[in-house]
């Protein structure tokens, strides 16, 4: 077999322009395999930089801390006040940094020290009564001299003077301290205070302040039955050692904070991430005191080290990220699957269209004695160089675009470009291939042709719905570079195609012969009746392209709907403060707050009411129905409280509480279950699931909705109950989060915690995960668009003989141009129409065909985050691609009426 | 025989007998050809005419292995048609039979000479390029296209391409060459160099030529034509250049069976049945109210 490369490069020049169409089509599929998996990837470290960023603004991640005590042992240095405390300490925290392992030791960011020291009581000079406690704090991150509304920062002590620090001006005006005012501490230190620092607007979102609470404002603590003002004040580092050399205070804490910044996520991913977290304390005990773990002693600048503990915050964090990446890389797969698809399509509609072209040719040789081999062979002599420089070019532009680290892609790309390269030849060897001569008439032939159709249509329907049910029973769902994913959109849009090809020709037949008066219908729905089989290829690129854009959108929509639900659960009202300690009354106050709302949350035990039968705690949760009616108007929860009877009544010594029960306690409506002696709940009525998920009661209950709880009044909440979270939801139409973050920190306390609606919301929209998904979306949807309309130019271009003769010969008859092109028009709607429909249906219906394999509210957050369509996105998306298409028939079908009829219509040409 | 004809042994290299080609199209059964009976020696140019519809096309196809009869039996060059293996019949296309087909661009292709064009067949068997060339030369020069063989086809007129499709299709010298209507889209003048072509392969190169033909042209200067009507061969023409004489027979099959031209029983009004008397020498054949004798019954 023999294929003469001379004559076969005179042919590729005749077909110069699918040859290009080729180079293009191949690019694309090498860049999208090539990149896809790159791509992730990246967006995978961005998101994962994003999210430990937001984390961290509330603070570093990774908190070391070791209790040290001052030592004053033979032969060793005792604390000289000298001022090299902290630098040591800063060097021990770079030692700690310096023995993580890869890839965390370069990620790792010093952040700010502290050495936290006891509580000492004010002995002397303290105003009032009150029994008050001060502890000192060194911090690097200590308020800044530009804060001091009064005084300056404190500075080293001389020798001899009092020790110098400063307050919050809250802990000023509440212990009633001046500038310079001098106390004694316990046992016999004594400070000066050389200045007094406001508080920052977002106190209570700074690390320092949230984590030292006394330091924003004195806490109020019960010890030993007496009621103590403990307050927390600044001093410099040479502050402390002085404390130390004169009191020798024991059990100083410091505090090494430490952050992570992942850069521009090169880090080997989160799984390697996490392996060297996960060990950091370790390493960190280490680097700080090597030889501790064998007994070895641990001294710096004259203090004794215990071994030091880590608070690992990260491990938490990463964990939760690679669940979520987990789901979202088999998101965004889905998206790249799908477009790789819809390329291979194209290419396939204009291999269809290099046959087409080729065909006399190719018959012509086989006449002449070439085996069906060869043709193809020299197909594939033909088109090789065009797909090697396609493939190139795609390698190049993704290299120089993405850099070197795009192996990981290759095995993937070099079988997209086989694939490929041998579609075309294929189909070459398909035309032309030896067809056994059928004995017994055209019948048999035309039942066999028809059987082999029925056969393969059915096994890619079995195909399809294998492959989806596999994904479905899985356990853990569709993870991120799964190939049995990655093959679902290609079997579902096969399978769609095929059953709208089988249906759509059904109804114009129907109508054709309906279409008893009038040339134009009549013509246009015999003839798309007849040749839909035909359009397999580019009815499939445009399904797929319509079903990813719709899917995007419905996870766009999902995202949004779960991200509003979540900030609403995290917020309560448009804002909430919440403590243990949190009253109303403190808030109903402050300037734009137009109704205050309590909710109240307790932990209680029914094992023993219950038998046994009802094991672990059960939320009681207090609701102040009234108000959140006024508040909110339609409230579920609020509604069912108020058509029972809620208050509480006596049963002799039994202070009963009548409660809607959510959860496995419904069973037991009419049951009263003691908690102690004297109290109970009877259980009065159901609480729905949606009321439940209501957001007035997220505050008080946390991330996720309680699987079991008793919805009680919230004035039904005694001394009796153990409260272990309280929240007031705050609503007002012109709320200012600074004036309700004051008056929280005043009236509740420096623990409290203040969320805003706005300010969730936005913190949610930023989630760089779903960003991810989404631009890979809309990225794949663009593409695609682009691929759908080089299929349709295709298939227009595949029909044009047809059509410019079917035009040609009806004007001849004296049909006008108008209504000729109409013909044209009216041919193609019956496929758009099909493609709009199937590939809206598609899309629609993913999350059910997938089901648990593609769960959307995985990473959307939420309680009950479900499916949300956005059907305006949906008809939109539909509408622009049947326009797209339509703007392409009409560019055709104008070129079309400018040949002449003599050239189109050639007596005695045949196909 | 012609002249110059050399008869390769005494079998017959095409032999049709009792050929059936029944088929549907659009639901509706179509009897090609119902029970042919064809026979051609090696090195015959023979002529095939018929109406549209006869069935000409139906059993060129079946002899060239593009198509495969319902019933019968159909031998080219001692292959039979019915059982050829998928090997044999490319075989039999690159070096038992050649084609050209009536439409003048679909006989060649566009990009290459002419020349080019009849080695295209020869690299097929394998034959080497100076060998391709030497021999596609000669060819073009028997056909008088010597003086074109760089030109492309679409520099060529219709019978030019025509001839040098005649010499792609002896290329790889196969025993008979089978031509759809050569001539059909040519005119009378053209049609004529054609049909000098085809008469060229065939007394030079020893080809057997069965050409299917509407054109009278081509019919009259052949010394056999086969009529075939309704899926039947009807009648053979004889033609004796030397002596300029023509006869023409009404084929009768190993049946017995012949077909009576329709201008003879158009105008005897003969239908549905005749009568059949045996002479000394013939048989009558009279319409089914005339006597024996040739008057009416009384």
């Amino acid at each position: 077999m023999r294929v003469n490369g001379r004559w076969v490069a005179r042919e590729a020049r005749a077909g110069a322009p699918l040859l290009a169409c080729l180079f293009v089509l191949v690019a694309v599929l090498t860049s999208v395999a090539l990149a896809g998996p790159v791509l992730i990837d990246r967006l995978s470290g961005s998101a994962l930089d994003d999210r430990v960023s937001r984390a961290q603004a509330q603070g570093e991640l990774l908190v070391t801390s070791a209790v040290i005590n001052p030592y004053a042992d033979g032969g060793f240095e005792a604390p000289s006040g000298s001022g090299s405390m902290v630098p040591a300490l800063h060097k021990a925290g770079e030692k700690m940094r310096a023995e993580a392992k890869e890839p965390l030791r370069g990620l790792l960011r010093p952040g700010p020290l502290r050495v936290v020291l006891p509580p000492a009581d004010v002995v002397a000079g303290m105003p009032g009564r009150a029994r008050a406690q001060l502890s000192l704090l060194y911090a690097d991150d200590a308020p800044a001299k530009t804060s001091y509304a009064q005084g300056r920062p404190p500075g080293p002590p001389s020798r001899g003077h009092a020790v110098e620090v400063a307050v919050s001006t809250a802990v000023r005006d509440a212990f009633g301290l001046t500038l310079g005012q001098r106390l004694t501490l316990k046992p016999g230190v004594e400070v000066t205070f050389t200045g007094f620092f406001r508080l920052p607007e977002r106190a209570d979102g700074l690390p320092l302040f949230r984590r030292q609470p006394g330091l924003a404002a004195p806490l109020d603590e019960r010890i030993s039955g007496a009621r103590v003002h403990r307050a927390l004040a600044v001093t410099d580092g040479s502050g402390v050692e002085a404390v130390q050399a004169v009191a020798g205070l024991d059990d100083t804490l410091v505090i090494w904070r430490t952050g992570l910044d992942l850069g521009d996520g090169r880090h080997g991913g989160v799984d390697a991430l996490r392996g060297a977290v996960g060990q950091f304390g370790r390493d960190a005990g280490e680097g700080l005191c090597p030889g501790a773990a064998s007994g070895g002693r641990c001294r710096i600048a004259g203090n004794a080290f215990e071994p030091p503990m880590t608070a690992d915050d990260l491990s938490p964090l990463f964990a939760e990220f690679a669940r979520e990446w987990d789901r979202a890389r088999a998101l965004a797969s889905f998206a790249i699957a799908g477009l790789i698809a819809v390329a291979f399509a194209t290419l396939v509609v204009s291999a269809q269209l290099a046959v087409r072209r080729h065909e006399a040719g190719d018959r012509l040789q086989r006449a002449r004695g070439a085996t069906p081999l060869g043709v193809a062979l020299a197909r594939l002599t033909q088109t090789a160089p065009a797909v090697l420089l396609g493939a190139a070019a795609g390698y190049g532009v993704t290299v120089g675009t993405l850099g070197d680290d795009v192996s990981g892609g290759l095995p993937l790309t070099a079988a997209v470009v086989v694939l490929a390269g041998l579609t075309l030849p294929a189909l070459t060897w398909f035309t032309v291939r030896e067809r056994r001569p059928v004995r017994g008439g055209r019948a048999a032939g035309s039942g066999a042709a028809g059987s082999r159709r029925l056969l393969a249509e059915s096994a890619v329907l079995l195909l399809a719905v294998a492959g989806v049910a596999a994904i479905r029973v899985r356990d853990g769902g569709a993870s991120g570079g799964d190939p049995q994913l990655a093959a679902t959109p290609v079997l579902l849009g096969l399978a769609t195609v095929l059953i709208l090809m089988r249906l759509y020709p059904l109804p114009l037949r129907w109508l054709a012969c309906q279409a008893r008066r009038g040339t134009v219908a009549f013509i246009a729905l015999a003839r798309v009746g007849r040749t839909a089989a035909g359009r397999t290829p580019a009815l499939l690129v445009l399904v797929l392209t319509l079903a990813t854009a719709v899917f995007g959108g419905l996870i766009s929509s999902t995202a949004t709907e779960g991200r509003e639900r979540a900030a609403a659960w995290n917020a309560g009202g448009q804002a909430a403060v919440i403590a243990p300690t949190a009253e109303p009354a403190a808030l109903s106050r402050t300037p734009g707050v137009r109704h205050t709302v309590v909710t109240r949350r307790a932990e209680i035990s029914l094992a023993r009411a219950t038998d046994g039968q009802v094991r672990g705690t059960t939320d009681l949760i207090g609701l102040d129905a009234e108000a959140l009616r006024a508040a909110a108007g339609d409230s579920p929860p609020a509604d069912a409280l108020l058509a029972v009877e809620r208050r509480p009544y006596r049963d002799g010594p039994v202070t009963v509480l009548p409660a809607l029960a959510f959860g496995p306690l419904s069973a037991r409506l009419g049951e009263t279950l003691p908690l102690t002696e004297t109290l109970a709940v009877r259980i009065v009525g159901e609480l729905t699931g949606t009321a439940a998920r209501d957001p007035a009661l997220g505050p008080v209950t946390g991330a996720e909705p309680s699987g079991s709880m008793l919805l009680v009044d919230a004035a039904a909440f005694t001394d009796r109950l153990d409260v272990e979270e309280s929240a007031v939801l705050v609503y007002g139409d012109r709320l200012d989060p600074v004036a309700l973050r004051a008056a929280a920190l005043t009236g509740v306390g420096p623990g409290a915690r203040v969320r805003v609606l706005d300010e969730e919301l936005a913190a949610l929209r930023d989630d760089g995960l779903l960003r991810a998904v989404l631009l890979v979306y809309a990225a794949a949807g663009v593409t695609g668009v682009l691929l759908a309309l080089l299929a349709v130019v295709l298939e227009l271009l595949l029909s044009a003989g047809e059509r410019g003769r079917t035009a040609a010969y009806l004007r001849t008859l004296g049909l006008g141009s108008g209504p000729t092109a109409f013909v044209h028009f009216l041919e193609m709607l019956p496929m758009v129409i099909a493609a709009v429909a199937g590939g809206s249906a598609l899309g629609l219906l993913l999350p059910e065909i997938l089901g648990p394999a593609l769960p959307l509210g995985e990473f959307t957050g939420g309680p009950g985050a479900g499916q949300s369509t956005d059907y305006g996105l949906t008809v939109l998306l539909a509408v622009g691609l049947a326009a797209l298409i339509a703007l392409a028939v009409a560019v055709e079908t104008l070129r079309g009426r400018q040949r002449a009829l003599g050239s189109v219509l050639r007596v005695g040409e045949t196909r | 025989m012609t002249e110059g004809a050399r008869v390769r042994g005494a079998d017959p290299l095409i032999r049709c007998e009792n050929l059936v080609r029944i088929y549907w199209a659009d639901k509706v059964e179509v009897q090609a050809l119902q029970g042919l009976d064809l026979t051609v020696m090696p090195g015959e140019l023979l002529a095939v005419v018929g109406a549209s519809g006869s069935g000409k096309s139906t059993l060129l196809g079946i002899l060239s292995g593009l198509d495969v009869p319902t019933a019968g039996t159909a031998v080219v060059d001692g292959m039979d048609l019915l059982t050829m293996k998928r090997k044999d019949r490319i075989a039999f296309r690159r070096q038992t039979v050649g084609f050209v087909w009536a439409q003048t661009a679909r006989n060649l292709f566009p990009y290459l000479s002419a020349v080019e064009n009849v080695m295209l067949p020869m690299t097929y068997i394998g034959m080497k390029a100076r060998a391709r060339r030497s021999r596609a030369e000669e060819l073009l020069d028997l056909f008088g296209m010597a003086h074109a063989r760089d030109r492309r086809p679409d520099t060529l007129s219709g019978g030019e391409q025509q001839r040098v499709a005649i010499a792609t299709a002896v290329a790889n010298n196969p025993r008979v060459l089978f031509a759809d209507e050569p001539t059909g889209e040519l005119d009378t003048e053209t049609g004529t160099d054609v049909f000098t072509a085809l008469r060229r392969a065939n007394a030079e190169l020893n080809t057997t030529i069965v050409v299917v033909t509407h054109d009278p042209l081509v019919s009259r200067h052949t010394r056999r034509t086969i009529g075939i009507r309704n899926g039947r061969t009807s009648s053979e023409v004889l033609r004796d250049e030397e002596a300029q004489s023509t006869e023409e027979y009404a084929v009768l099959d190993r049946n017995g069976r012949l077909q009576l031209p329709r201008a003879f029983t158009d105008a005897l009004h003969m239908r549905d049945r005749v009568r059949l008397a045996l002479e000394d020498d013939h048989i009558g054949v009279w319409p089914q109210r005339m006597g024996a004798g040739g008057g009416a019954e009384g």
